[in-house]
């Protein structure tokens, strides 16, 4: 079973979260520009009259002073990820239908619910929050559920006549079918999306085109849909909108804000936290401005970046009026408890773990090593670095604290401390060795490690440090 | 007056400077003798500068201290591959010790205040040869927050002076470790020691074997290398 979400003022409400109160006094639209058709419009503009579906032309002779707004699909999409990422914390899977629908697949989630309407309950609760508005449907197909819902059925418990019944207030227009396969429906009798039930899928095959088939099969339930779940993304990157252009960096309060509360919820919720975040702010006619800010300590509250971010937009005059403000970051590390000590001077702790984390974030994987013991009796493969922490105790001879990546031959005079130190040893795996190690010193008294090869060549392979 | 002066001491109200040595504390360097003229042993946080060459036994200076803490010990853009034989030799811990090789200089010197601010880590050997007074002061401030302590190694004299805790010069004679004192936190004394490495690393210390030079035959390949 599945419930479909479906948002008719997405972008509208998404850009008046990020303005100020004020703004919205004035009727707004927005305008799809291919069809020249006024898709969404606030409250002020309903009571002048203006409907879902006018002209550019019969909405501006209906209200003088209209904010009209051209729609933008990227917003939309936008808005549709920030519900569907909140909705992620309460429901497990659940499928994105761009560009204003989502539906949620409710059969997995009533083992964790005590009936449907608690977990409507649990829904209903995240979209309060996220303040917007929407309808909703109910369904065995995502199809039905969202045909349902485009229909302002807004009803959760359906019996199965209860459905049909739904169904055939339904036209086909409001299907996603071509226009050519509904006129042909129509001619046939078949006005209303309940109808399409009484024939048998091979019937329709028959008849008419795949999509079709293919589409009332999906529609009851008796062909299989294949949506593609959401997961949710791995690291932040958000668009604040402005209504307007703003040539005063104070202004610029309210969607900093918005995009900072954003950043500390996506953080929090998989506890998680920052050291550099990136701002862009996007100028008229010029490079976009972009501000990145670093904190020494991980950080994922709003007031501690606010306060960094401050600082630095004081600095900062603005070329030309922004146009839209955007925050992005992918450094992220987990979180770690600190330790404090209310008796010892050490004023903060991390566990080692967490250091070892911190590091190899900041200098790769590659950077981080620790030593391992082998056991080979060959210098080169006796001490190796690994990735993880070795515990094993082997007894090992006196060796030089410090290993040259590559022997060099020995050419000054030594004094032999002790040795020799006979290895022979990797002939097994194609890497035979049989050296004769000293422990010399030279005339600057350093104490050097140096071998005599088979055929009598001497090297220097390591330093006592 | 001698009783008043009595109870207010008694109640630590008095405070009397004469006589009173500020003595930082410190963690023991497993030298009986390097400990007594360093007061006591390696300052417990703060950084310490060490200024010598490659190989006379600068790392075997500060290795045997190791012991006596459980935390971590890093060791940053070691000049070679650091060998965990040698470490194991001395019967330290080798799962304290990280190896650290980033990329460049300040890449270096963060992983360092890192390390040190952290409180997870006992002690941080750094081979870095130019520092400025602002980064040395950062490092202080990381090892007291930390708790740590930090040992730079280097080859040259820097600069200018800088503001550490401790600073050494090391050079290697005959038979033993020469280390001269330039600067300590705390006390105006300026020592120069013979320290002989004997304790933990017998084999390198050994008086000169008899007759050495007759007991092996050089080869004549040797010969040739060392004319040449």
């Amino acid at each position: 079973m599945w419930i479909y979400l479906y948002f008719p003022m997405l972008q509208l409400e998404g850009i008046s979260k990020q303005a100020t109160t004020t703004d919205f006094i004035s009727s707004v639209v927005i305008i799809d520009g291919r069809k020249n058709q006024v898709v969404q419009l606030n409250s002020v503009a309903e009571q002048k009259g203006i409907k879902i579906g006018m002209g550019l032309g019969t909405a501006c002779a209906l209200c003088m002073q209209l904010h009209v707004l051209a729609y933008d699909s990227q917003l939309e999409r936008q808005q549709l990820l920030e519900i569907a990422d909140a909705l992620y914390q309460v429901s497990a899977d659940l499928v994105i239908e761009s560009p204003n629908g989502i539906a949620l697949k409710v059969d997995g989630m009533l083992s964790l619910h005590k009936d449907l309407s608690c977990y409507w309950l649990v829904i209903t609760e995240q979209l309060r929050q996220l303040e917007v508005s929407y309808h909703y449907g109910v369904g065995v197909s995502i199809t039905m559920a969202k045909l349902l819902a485009r229909s302002h059925n807004d009803t959760l418990q359906l019996t199965a006549s209860q459905t049909r019944y739904a169904l055939s207030k339904v036209t086909l227009q409001h299907t996603t079918l071509a226009e050519k396969v509904i006129d042909k429906l129509i001619r046939t009798g078949v006005k209303t999306v309940a109808q399409l039930e009484q024939f048998t899928l091979s019937e329709l095959a028959k008849r008419f085109d795949t999509e079709l088939v293919h589409y009332v099969g999906c529609l009851f339930g008796k062909l299989r849909e294949t949506p593609t779940f959401y997961h949710p993304p791995e690291v932040f990157e958000l668009t604040a909108p402005l209504l307007y252009e703003v040539e005063v960096v104070a202004w610029l309060d309210k969607p900093i804000g918005y995009l900072l509360s954003r950043l500390s919820m996506f953080l929090q919720k998989r506890s998680l936290v920052t050291r550099a975040v990136n701002f862009t702010f996007v100028l008229r006619d010029k490079n976009a401005l972009e501000v990145t800010l670093h904190s020494a300590e991980p950080e994922y509250r709003i007031s501690y970046w606010r306060r960094l971010l401050d600082l630095k937009l004081e600095s900062i005059t603005l070329e030309a009026p922004v146009q839209s403000v955007s925050l992005k970051v992918d450094e992220l590390e987990t979180q770690h408890a600190t330790v404090q000590d209310l008796f010892s001077a050490q004023q903060s702790a991390i566990s080692q773990q967490g250091l070892l984390s911190i590091l190899c974030t900041k200098l790769g994987d590659q950077a981080v090593q620790h030593l391992k013991l082998t056991g080979d009796p060959r210098p080169e493969k006796a001490s190796t670095y690994s990735r993880t922490p070795d515990i094993s105790n082997i007894q090992t001879p006196p060796r030089p604290t410090i290993l040259l990546s590559e022997p060099r031959p020995l050419c000054e005079k030594v004094r032999v401390i002790s040795g020799p130190e006979r290895i022979v040893s990797g002939w097994w795996d194609g890497e035979p060795v049989q050296r004769d190690y000293f422990i010399v010193q030279n005339q600057q008294d350093q104490h050097l490690w140096v071998f005599r090869e088979h055929s009598n060549q001497w090297y220097i392979h390591g330093v006592f440090s | 007056m001698a009783n008043y002066l009595e109870l207010l001491e008694r109640k630590n109200l008095l405070w009397r400077g004469r006589g009173r040595v500020c003595k930082p504390e410190a963690v023991s360097t497993g030298f009986t003798l390097l400990d007594s003229v360093l007061q006591g042993g390696w300052p417990k946080h703060g950084v310490i500068d060490i200024q010598t060459a490659v190989g006379i036994g600068e790392l075997r200076l500060i290795l045997p201290h190791f012991t006596q803490e459980k935390r971590l010990k890093v060791l940053i853009n070691p000049p070679g591959r650091v060998q965990a034989a040698a470490i194991n030799y001395l019967s330290l811990d080798l799962s304290e010790f990280v190896i650290l090789q980033p990329k460049s200089d300040s890449e270096a010197l963060w992983a360092a205040e890192q390390c040190l601010k952290s409180g997870a880590s006992s002690a941080v050997v750094l081979w870095q040869d130019a520092l400025s007074i602002a980064v040395v002061k950062r490092l202080q401030l990381a090892a007291q927050s930390g708790d740590s302590r930090l040992f730079v190694l280097h080859q040259g004299q820097y600069m200018s002076t800088l503001p550490f805790s401790l600073s050494l010069v090391l050079e290697a004679k005959p038979c033993a470790l020469q280390v001269s004192i330039k600067k300590q936190r705390g006390s105006f004394s300026q020592h120069a020691i013979k320290l002989r490495n004997t304790n933990y690393w017998p084999e390198l210390e050994k008086q000169t074997l008899p007759n050495i030079d007759e007991s092996i035959t050089m080869p004549c390949g040797y010969d040739q290398r060392l004319t040449s």
